[in-house]
């Protein structure tokens, strides 16, 4: 009995039981497998394009590609079976069928489970077309469709979350700068307003104007005074009473000009005209630049908010997945050549070693 | 069988570089490193620095040592018969044992060379050179030896006494160097290309065996591990078929 069992193992005919095994199993035990494909490419909407001419030769990837490599490590990530879970249960698709992939694993841990949908997705990037394809299968046309619908879904709603994300980024940053922008804007307002009650004057630039042209024409009064009493003087005594008026109207003309002129500039006190006219033409220059700071980041912030509402990419199918009609697996004619031929490779190498050990042992 | 290919070994070793003895074990080891050493000088001196993943060193260390190691293996087995045809009228000592005494050796010889290298080098680098995956990278240097025996047992005996064609295989060699991804990294060149180059199951094993020594290397799409296992199955079997057929023609002295 032992002798025959030996004797059955070391000839050919357990190559032709072991390839019936596998017939057997191929043909009748096997769940058929049905493969649903999506081809997809990603589009940019904006019009400006950043990518020169030159980036071809320096070997740079264009920002298409680098969406679609995004969009293949998210397909492949547990994020992707996750939502698959919790949109169309996928573990349930996959659940107590016959494959001996599945025998190994476990779909309730997570790494066999991940492990095993990806073996069941299959995402080919071309490098000529830049289109990527995504071939889903399961166990039946249905699921295999529906599988491949929900991850074309998700892909459209990855690819958008990332310019999404950045252009949200920006538009926050905007929004900051300008109510940093406002706050000093107004800070700069207030402080102008203070100055201008402090001091009681609107702008001592234009008060300066007014008090000179005053200065001018107690000046011109003066002078044309001063005239009038060289006459009176050539023809009256100094002791007259028009003389005196005269000389008294000039003394109080003169006492009103040092006045005058005291209140536009001063030796020594800080709130005269010409000091104030400094202060607030300072003033007013920084009003002006919060100003034209405050209308730069409001023009910023309105572009940012426009790219941000806008759909910034899209993803564009370009073969939509199908209802397949003929399961891919198992190739049955195929699959057990496929086994045959290995096992009797197999078979001959160990054959032909055993030969020619023996053939030397002495 | 084994006291025999042991013997083999010491042989080949004394008839290689046996002259001085001390010298002549170094020199075994140092011989094929001096080959790589040069092209590491020269290569590193022209483009270190152009991969992030590797250092460039490192990444022709883990391609030259295997690829060499392959070529010298196919050649050396090809050449077998012809340098020991006076030990076969010793009836014991068959074809086979210089066959297996030979991969063996070159096998040892750049396995210490290869160890060497790439700890002085990661030394120099200041690089961790400890294999990402060791079990799977030690397999696989191993079955570089067992393709390149398969192979080089395949020539031996398909084309003895052919030294023609032996000829054209050595250049044949010269162009699989080329196409085995040894002196560039694979993943720069277009995908048509590579394509068609993987067709070369030796730039499968070789590709292989970096990423599974390399964190950070890369990995290629298309290349995979049923082809060249299949490859090597089928010379596998080839070659042992048609050395047990052809094994009287070959033992004669």
């Amino acid at each position: 009995m032992k002798k025959r069992i030996i004797k059955f193992i070391t000839s050919f005919k357990i190559i032709l039981l072991l390839s019936l095994i596998s017939l057997i199993y191929f043909a009748f035990l096997a769940s058929p497998r049905y493969e649903s494909t999506a081809i997809l490419g990603v589009k940019s909407t904006s019009t400006s394009t950043d990518t020169s001419s030159l980036i071809p030769i320096i070997g740079l990837t264009s920002s298409s590609k680098e969406d679609l490599m995004y969009l293949k490590e998210y397909i492949n990530s547990y994020d992707m079976l996750t939502i698959l879970q919790k949109d169309i249960d996928i573990k349930s698709m996959y659940e107590g069928k016959i494959d001996y992939e599945l025998l190994l694993k476990d779909l309730d841990i997570k790494e066999d489970f991940l492990k095993y949908y990806q073996s069941r997705i299959k995402i080919v990037y071309d490098d000529l077309t830049g289109l990527l394809s995504v071939s889903v299968s399961a166990f039946n046309p249905e699921d295999a469709k529906k599988i491949a619908d929900t991850i074309l879904k998700e892909s459209e709603n990855f690819i958008n979350e990332i310019s999404h994300k950045i252009a949200r980024e920006q538009m926050n940053f905007a929004k900051e700068e300008l109510e940093k922008a406002n706050l000093e804007l107004s800070n700069i307002q207030k402080e102008i307003n203070e100055f201008q009650n402090s001091n009681s004057m609107l702008d001592p630039i234009t008060q300066a104007k007014t008090q000179s042209a005053i200065k001018t024409q107690i000046e011109e009064k003066i002078i044309a005074k001063e005239v009038e009493l060289a006459t009176l003087n050539s023809y009256l005594n100094a002791n007259t009473p028009q003389v005196k008026a005269l000389k008294s109207e000039i003394n109080a003309l003169k006492s009103q000009l040092k006045k005058e002129s005291d209140k536009l500039t001063s030796k020594d006190k800080n709130d005269k005209l010409n000091y104030l006219a400094i202060d607030f033409s300072n003033l007013s220059f920084k009003l002006k630049f919060a100003e034209d700071a405050y209308k730069l980041a409001l023009a910023s912030y309105e572009k940012s908010r426009l790219e941000a509402n806008k759909k910034l990419k899209q993803v564009i199918i370009i073969s939509s997945p199908i209802l397949s009609e003929i399961a891919v697996y198992p190739n049955v004619i195929y699959d057990v050549f496929s086994v045959f031929f290995i096992l009797t490779l197999i078979f001959g190498i160990i054959k032909f070693t055993y030969s020619i050990v023996e053939e030397h042992r002495y | 069988m084994w006291h025999i290919i042991n013997a083999l070994i010491l042989r080949e070793l004394k008839t290689r570089f046996g002259k001085n003895e001390t010298l002549g074990y170094i020199w075994v080891i140092f011989e094929p490193m001096m080959h790589i050493l040069f092209m590491l000088i020269i290569f590193t001196m022209i483009r270190d620095k152009v991969l992030p993943q590797v250092p460039f060193s490192l990444f022709l260390i883990s391609g030259m040592v295997p690829f060499f190691m392959f070529r010298n293996i196919v050649n050396f087995i090809m050449n077998g018969i012809d340098a020991n045809r006076s030990l076969f009228t010793y009836k014991p000592v068959r074809p086979i044992h210089v066959f297996l005494a030979r991969a063996l050796l070159e096998g040892i010889i750049y396995f210490i060379a290869f160890c060497i290298l790439i700890i002085i080098t990661g030394y120099f680098l200041d690089y961790n050179v400890k294999p990402n995956n060791l079990i799977y990278s030690l397999l696989i240097f191993i079955w570089t030896v067992i393709f390149a025996f398969s192979l080089g047992l395949l020539f031996a005996v398909l084309f003895h006494g052919k030294d023609i064609i032996k000829n054209v295989i050595n250049y044949l060699l010269a162009i699989m160097y080329f196409s085995s991804a040894i002196i560039f990294p694979l993943w720069i060149i277009p995908n048509q290309l590579i394509d068609f180059l993987a067709y070369n199951p030796i730039l499968h094993i070789i590709e292989l065996f970096k990423e599974n020594y390399f964190e950070t290397y890369p990995v290629v799409a298309q290349i995979n591990i049923e082809y060249p296992l299949l490859c090597t199955l089928v010379l596998l079997f080839f070659s042992l078929g048609i050395y047990y057929k052809r094994r009287v023609e070959l033992g004669t002295a």
